[in-house]
């Protein structure tokens, strides 16, 4: 008889497949403008977040999703 | 439900976690080198660790996959979880700042939220562990 695929190996495939599909999407960013100090509403992806308005230490709060209030540079 | 079963099930999400995450690690690998490059304890050694981590969570996931490895696969994976709490609270509690260094989606959780989720996935791991041993010693009665 035919061995049956075991569930971890199903699970495998999948996250292979979940690798490969880019999760880095572009979405609505409220950046505290570096040179004014005032926010700017910028439409990015993380990255490009990060490497362009937050480089360096996170132990600062920079930027953070409008409408999900999940900072990426921030020390707790 | 036969132990063997449960077992399997505890570790494909495991399995699926480690292979997720080694791989979005080696498909950005650069940024994830220089992220642990500003780790304030092992930026010396983020050139080793960066190639260690994703190859180590990929033969965990293989060991997790084949039937008579998985117990050692399961071990394994509770101590690199384990090791990456460690870290997530060495971290939280003594480092000045936080470099992300975390694959794919888990790159956009918070510190806290990443050390609840390594937590889970550590007693996840600890569970199969408890299991599979369990039904090895009554096997062993039997």
């Amino acid at each position: 008889m035919k061995k049956p695929i075991s569930i971890a190996a199903i699970a495998a495939l999948l996250a292979v497949g979940t690798a490969f599909t880019r999760t880095d999407q572009v979405q609505n960013w409220n950046v505290d403008h570096p040179q004014k100090g005032t926010p700017a509403i910028v439409w990015l992806s993380a990255d490009q977040v990060k490497n362009l308005y937050c480089p360096g230490v996170n132990n600062v709060e920079c930027a953070y999703l409008i409408g999900t209030p999940s900072t990426i540079i921030k020390k707790p | 439900m036969k132990k063997d079963r449960i077992v399997e099930l505890v570790s494909a999400p495991l399995v699926f976690l480690f292979s997720y995450t080694a791989l979005s690690k080696l498909l950005d690998f650069n940024k994830f080198k220089y992220q642990l490059s500003q780790s304030p304890f092992i930026a010396n050694s983020s050139g080793y660790i960066a190639w260690l981590i994703p190859f180590g969570e990929i033969l965990i996931s293989i060991l997790l996959i084949r039937k008579r490895t998985r117990f050692a696969g399961l071990y394994f994976s509770f101590f690199l979880m384990l090791l990456f709490s460690g870290y997530l609270f060495i971290m939280l509690k003594y480092s000045s700042y936080l470099p992300c260094s975390c694959g794919g989606v888990l790159s956009s959780m918070s510190w806290k939220q990443h050390l609840v989720f390594n937590l889970v996935f550590t007693g996840l791991s600890l569970s199969g562990i408890l299991i599979q041993n369990r039904n090895q010693t009554k096997n062993r009665i039997i």
